[in-house]
């Protein structure tokens, strides 16, 4: 399957346009959801609006449907993470070459996702987070949320030598090696963040930062305050953890050379034999 | 699943049993473990248990919400594949 897909980006990829996902997950966001699907559609490119409503008891579902998406309802709320998980695995069973995700609650602006597309065309990343940070700001985050930002970034670049800043954005566009990660096992759906782009350093994968504006969240709620960014904290160092120590050796075997479609976590443990292939180096991925 | 449990209920109430039917057994082990009265090997081995009971019980509902977590989201995609079919046919029988 990846052969193929090898085949299809290097040959076809100048007669074939590229298609593109933008995946939004939502969450009673009844109130944004038709004017961001919208704000999305209304760009100049050719590109496809998927919502995941989480178990929404509000009309977001009818409205994301109205305003011309396609709807994935999870039956039960799952969490953002898991919501984030289906639209990626719809984007590889419907076989999107770009995966733009998005926050439903308006705080991303759409006109930026052009300039995320075209890194990834050009080949200049996996991976390219929009990011609150760099430089352009129009947003200000409230201290304690910061300060937890600053202590992943840091985390991040311990691990992978690579300064990422904003490391919390769900802002991020993918290719097809990304969308494969996240819709596998691998995939922390707890609350992906930090750890995910230290697994994926850890793979081999590209991570690229791009600056732009963000709006203040029209809503006002943020998804941690208070007890819960504190909690929150805590979770994540541990999955940064596990994350460190996870055999990452079946990943990156797959995203070289392998034909293995589902990446599953069971068959690290039984492939972990030291004797397949020499190991990289354990701390870092390249 | 349900027939491990039971196994596992029906060995505790035994142990239980036994515990409470021969007193000597319980002193025995006491000694052995140097506690001072019964009651502390009561205590250590009942919370010993739970503690291990509680992992295992962790262990097991993580995999459950896992496999949850993956019967939901195959079922989102897959009653939007069926509603796409659905509309597609209204259309060609029209």
């Amino acid at each position: 399957m990846i052969e193929s897909f090898k085949m299809r980006s290097a040959e076809v990829a100048d007669e074939r346009p590229d298609r593109v996902l933008v995946v939004i997950p939502a969450y009673n966001e009844e109130q944004q959801i038709e004017e961001v699907v919208a704000s999305v559609a209304a760009l100049p490119l050719r590109l496809d609006v998927l919502v995941v409503d989480d178990g929404s008891f509000d009309a977001t579902a009818a409205m994301a449907r109205a305003a011309g998406a396609a709807v994935l309802s999870h039956p039960v709320n799952m969490g953002y993470g898991a919501a984030l998980q289906t639209g990626y695995k719809y984007a590889q069973r419907n076989d999107y070459d770009f995966v733009v995700q998005l926050d439903a609650d308006g705080q991303h602006l759409p006109r930026y996702i052009p300039e995320l597309i075209r890194e990834l065309q050009a080949r200049r990343a996996d991976l390219v987070i929009g990011s609150r940070f760099s430089g352009v700001s129009g947003y200000r985050v409230p201290r304690l949320r910061r300060l937890g930002i600053h202590l992943f970034s840091t985390l991040v670049r311990l691990f992978t030598g690579q300064h990422i800043r904003d490391v919390t954005s769900g802002f991020q566009a993918a290719n097809r090696k990304v969308v494969r990660l996240y819709a596998s096992d691998y995939f922390p759906t707890d609350f992906p963040d930090a750890d995910v782009l230290i697994l994926m350093h850890r793979t081999g994968l590209l991570i690229k930062e791009l600056p732009m504006e963000m709006k203040a969240s029209v809503t006002g709620q943020s998804m941690h305050s208070g007890l819960s960014l504190i909690y929150y904290i805590v979770k994540m160092s541990l999955s940064i953890f596990i994350t460190v120590i996870t055999d990452v050796r079946i990943l990156r075997r797959a995203f070289h050379d392998s034909d293995a479609t589902n990446l599953r976590r069971d068959s690290v443990a039984r492939s972990a034999d030291p004797g397949l292939e020499p190991g990289p180096p354990e701390t870092d991925g390249r | 699943m349900a027939v491990d449990y039971s196994i596992l209920w029906v060995l505790i109430s035994g142990v239980i049993v036994l515990l409470s039917a021969w007193y000597g057994f319980l002193e025995f082990l006491s000694r052995l473990i140097g506690a001072v009265t019964p009651t502390t090997t009561l205590f250590i081995f009942g919370t010993i248990f739970l503690i291990a009971l509680n992992i295992h019980y962790s262990v097991r509902l993580s995999e459950l919400s896992r496999r949850n977590k993956v019967l939901v989201q195959e079922m989102a995609l897959l009653r939007h594949d069926l509603t796409e079919s659905v509309r597609h046919k209204g259309e060609d029988s029209r």
